[in-house]
């Protein structure tokens, strides 16, 4: 999983600003930092320029009026990047030898043999989904995360491929390079390669939700203690109230004894009444909490629980079609005096698609641990080196 | 414990996953559509997802405990990467922070990943320096050129070097064979001569950032920004010629077409001025102490006195080792002696002019029994030993004798010490400076103590000896006395009564308020000074020697201190002109 995020530079926002309105057919007239555009009249945008002038500026409120900004976050630029964003989601982009240079891995580059010689000998195309997602979490207790990732599988083998995901970036953070179309995705095959990359999405932000999910967990324990701790302080009040009440009613059973006129008599009673009737209210009360403590506070707890829930939401805003050479990679390696000869599964865009492991103790060859040469055999450069 | 805090924890919150408008994309499935147009929406996208990058978006990476960021240096920072586009002269007033303005600069592009290549070059001593200074506040890691494994500058992509190390012959041609993504260079106004070496290199070097450092953009006169800038911004100021008709009169005394320079100079050039920052300097509380010579000091004294003033009469070629003495006598027997000895001591055949004072001087060095200031500077440190956090001073003195002979009277007394001066290698005095820091007591130090060397973690300063040069008063109360020093700083200075020292002290240093002024603003004025040819050390030798009666002397002190406040009158013009430079160079919006 890759963050796809481009920084919004204002070179960034100059060149797509450029790009984008050449797209449309547009006529730019440069004059140092300015430049008069116009569309043409039949151009399918919402956007309308007819010889306005629009200024490379830093500061969207450097411009003088009527001139148009073009710089991060100016109105304009957002307009122009909504109205492109959703214009051609879906597309194709053909990977081949001649755009790429062979690229060896770090088990090769970080060890000391030398490569003579290198080629590449592509057997057949394969066909991969990359598809941008957008992702959002949602907590109460934190911002809203919205995040944006590059997902790459692999269409025949529905495996993951992370550094086709990070070549594909490469490939579309600029228009520099010349790139051809390859098979389009007819909408089953999309359908099908959508589902599975949503399942690598998932997969692959769960580091990212489990972090979000503790510390929402945290928030809502400590929400839940609160309350708890609450309830407690409330029970200890209700029970000096019910022994509050309870000498009160005695002494009003002692003033109804020893009233000696009937009237005096009634309003002891009438008291005693009341304070009776509040003491049921509040026995009633220390039931309830006391129930609630025994249960655990069910009803709070989903309270608590529906607030925090943690909603992950998934959506694919971009998905090309890739397709690339696989062959094979054969490369001569040297070292000293010993030359040989080791052809590796490759594909053009991922590079090196095996993991080779020591022919002496079969540890896996890495960057740590690079291939080194003893006779014809390839060993681990920190497992058998010498 | 209370009930509710032995209750099992439950799981709270639940995570549900939404897969979200998959229909509106599929419907696009199939449709034939532009690449450049699907391109473009991938673009789109993505920047809408990004932030603005006007940013400084590592600084939440940084670990407050390290490194403590002050407003006006974070604004430094970005001005300097998203302003002037990554190529600036950082020309704060000493003491602000400028290696932390860079080191900021330099995570950023880390966290960006532009700095495939960078190379800081530094005058020699400050190359450790810095390299501390980057790993341990902004988790930056280079390569020193003193670092056992530095290899070359092809061998490493971060690296730390001294300026005369990287245009040496062995290494210019690798410094100068690849393209660095960030050149820093320290101290710049080292390179503004541009017929030298140092300049070549630095006009040759390839680079896509720059980031120059220097307190004093303006050593001479305003020519001198010429050439720091035209290495920053080739062509910002057209042809040398053509900057010097424009902006300079003919004497060089006012500034013509200001505004326009001021124009220019704000597109390549950040100056915070200390007044203007929210930096509280803690205070500084100075106490001179004066003592009686004893009898056999006051002979001592008298005995140099005399030969200097018989010796320079005849010969003044001497001039330096005379002065030598002069200052000597004030500081230690033991200094005094070693040179006093070495001219005795010439080769076969010479003859050695007043042996008879020089041999007088000899016998006065071997009565001195306990030299006065050695008690006093005892009775300092081990006040402090009970006041002060592990004990620690700093105690300067210029001479490595007189270094010796306290590092042996403190170390008998049982006191923690560490020597410290210009013939240690550039690791070992980096180790001394831990040791210091880690284990307290005294550090003795020559002048040899750079610019750029850190002591805030010691608050105690004694100057055992002072130097004529009041700049290198100032550098050395430097050392303690800058950002981070959190407590009130202590300095003493010892002199001997009825001496040159008290006479330089009293009358001179006095005058200029040199003790009080804040760090870094004396500098300006005295570098000022010494490059229109006075040379404070030698006025104050001259007149020395010249005198005829202590009256006279007197006098001739009083007058060098009224010379003294006319050049003083004259800094402060230099001062107007500065600022007259630098108007609205200030920190916040630009006054166009």
């Amino acid at each position: 999983m890759t963050d796809a995020a481009l920084s919004v530079t204002e070179r960034a926002v100059e060149r797509f600003t450029e790009a984008y309105l050449q797209s449309l057919g547009a006529e730019i007239e440069k004059q140092g930092h300015q430049w008069i555009v116009t569309l043409p009249a039949d151009a399918d945008t919402a956007l309308e320029l007819d010889g306005d002038v629009l200024e490379i500026v830093s500061d969207p409120d450097e411009v003088d009026e009527g001139v148009i900004a073009i710089s991060p976050e100016a109105p304009f630029v957002e307009r122009m990047l909504d109205e492109s964003a959703g214009r051609t989601p879906v597309g194709s982009l053909s990977l081949t030898q001649d755009q790429f240079e062979l690229r060896l891995p770090p088990w090769i580059t970080r060890g000391t043999v030398e490569v003579v010689d290198r080629s590449f000998t592509p057997y057949y195309d394969r066909r991969a989904l990359c598809a941008l997602f957008h992702v959002g979490i949602e907590t109460v207790s934190e911002y809203q995360t919205e995040e944006l990732h590059a997902v790459a599988v692999d269409l025949n083998d529905h495996e993951e491929r992370p550094r086709l995901a990070k070549t594909y970036l490469d490939l579309t953070e600029d228009d520099q390079r010349d790139h051809s179309e390859g098979p389009q995705f007819d909408e089953q095959t999309l359908g099908a390669a959508i589902e599975t990359a949503n399942e690598v999405l998932e997969r692959e932000i769960s580091p990212m939700v489990r972090d979000t999910r503790k510390r929402a967990t945290r928030a809502a324990e400590v929400e839940l203690d609160e309350y708890r701790q609450f309830a407690q302080q409330r029970r200890e009040e209700i029970d000096e109230e019910i022994s509050r009440l309870k000498d009160r009613i005695q002494d009003e059973t002692e003033a109804i004894d020893a009233a000696s006129e009937q009237a005096e008599r009634v309003e002891a009673l009438r008291k005693r009444k009341e304070l009776q009737s509040e003491l049921d209210e509040r026995r009633a009360e220390l039931n309830d909490l006391t129930e609630q403590i025994e249960r655990n506070f069910p009803e709070k707890r989903r309270e608590v629980r529906e607030r925090h829930d943690l909603t992950v939401r998934m959506r694919p805003v971009a998905a090309t079609s890739i397709s690339y050479e696989r062959g094979d990679l054969v490369l001569e390696l040297s070292a000293g005096d010993t030359t040989v000869e080791k052809s590796y599964s490759y594909a053009i865009g991922t590079g090196v698609m095996e993991e080779p492991s020591c022919d002496r103790c079969g540890e896996q060859l890495t960057g740590e641990n690079p291939l080194a040469l003893e006779a014809s055999r390839v060993v681990g450069d920190a497992c058998c080196g010498n | 414990m209370k009930w509710w805090k032995q209750m099992p924890r439950e799981n709270l919150v639940e995570v549900e996953f939404r897969h979200e408008d998959e229909d509106s994309l599929l419907a696009d499935a199939g449709e034939s559509s532009s690449l450049v147009e699907h391109l473009l929406s991938i673009q789109a996208n993505r920047l809408q997802a990004g932030q603005p990058d006007s940013e400084m978006r590592s600084l939440s990476h940084l670990d407050e405990e390290n490194v403590k960021l002050l407003e006006h240096q974070v604004d430094a920072a970005h001005r300097a990467l998203f302003e002037m586009d990554g190529k600036a002269l950082l020309a704060d007033e000493v003491g602000l922070g400028k290696t932390i303005e860079v080191g900021m600069i330099l995570k950023e592009m880390h966290y960006r990943g532009t700095d495939d290549a960078v190379l800081i070059l530094t005058p020699a001593q400050l190359a450790q320096q810095w390299q501390g200074e980057m790993l341990e506040k902004f988790g930056l890691d280079f390569v020193c050129n003193y670092d056992d494994d530095f290899t070359g500058f092809d061998a490493h992509d971060h690296v730390i070097a001294s300026i005369d190390t990287a245009k040496s012959d062995r290494h210019r041609s690798t410094v100068l064979a690849r393209d660095w993504d960030v050149l820093v260079l320290d101290e710049a106004h080292y390179v503004k001569n541009e017929d030298t070496d140092r300049y070549d290199l630095l006009e040759k070097l390839s680079y896509d950032y720059a980031f120059f450092l220097t307190a004093t953009p303006i050593q001479n006169d305003v020519t001198d920004l010429y050439n720091i800038i035209s290495l920053l911004r080739p062509g910002l100021f057209g042809t040398r010629e053509a900057f010097h008709n424009y902006f300079v009169n003919k004497s060089q005394e006012t500034l013509v077409n200001r505004n326009e320079l001021q124009n220019r100079l704000r597109k390549v050039m950040i100056r915070n001025r200390r007044d203007e920052t929210d930096i509280d300097f803690t205070p500084r509380n100075v106490t001179t102490r004066t003592f009686e010579p004893s009898p056999a000091e006051k002979d001592l004294y008298q005995a140099v006195t005399d030969y200097v003033r018989t010796a320079y009469g005849e010969d003044q070629g001497q001039k330096l080792v005379l002065m030598t003495l002069q200052k000597e006598v004030v500081s230690s027997p033991e200094a005094l002696k070693q040179t006093v000895e070495r001219q005795l001591d010439v080769e076969d055949g010479k003859v050695v002019a007043h042996v008879d004072q020089l041999n007088r001087i000899l016998d006065c060095v071997d009565a001195v029994e306990t030299p006065t200031k050695l008690e006093s500077v005892q009775r300092i440190i081990s006040e402090a030993r009970e006041r002060v956090d592990k004990g620690r001073v700093i105690v300067f003195t210029q001479f490595r004798a007189t270094q010796q002979k306290l590092i042996e009277t403190f170390a008998e007394q049982g006191y923690t010490t560490h020597p410290f001066h210009g013939g240690h290698s550039s690791d070992e005095k980096e180790e001394i400076v831990e040791r210091f820091e880690e284990e307290g007591g005294v550090l003795v130090s020559t002048d040899a103590m750079n610019e750029g060397r850190n002591l805030q973690f010691c608050n105690v300063m004694v100057n055992y000896d002072l130097p004529w040069n009041p700049m290198k008063v100032e550098q050395r109360i430097g050392r303690i006395h800058r950002i981070g020093q959190e407590r009130e700083v202590y300095v003493f200075n010892i002199a001997l009564e009825d001496t040159i020292e008290e006479y330089v002290l009293e009358r001179l240093y006095h005058k200029i308020d040199l003790f009080q002024q804040s760090v870094g603003e004396l500098s300006e004025i005295l570098t000022r000074l010494e490059e229109t040819g006075r040379n404070f050390e030698d006025e104050v030798f001259e007149r020395l020697i010249s005198a005829d009666s202590e009256v006279e002397l007197e006098n001739d002190f009083d007058a060098m201190a009224i010379d003294l406040q006319e050049q003083r009158d004259l800094a402060d013009k230099l001062e107007d002109f500065n600022k007259g430079v630098f108007e609205g160079f200030d920190l916040g919006d630009t006054d166009d």
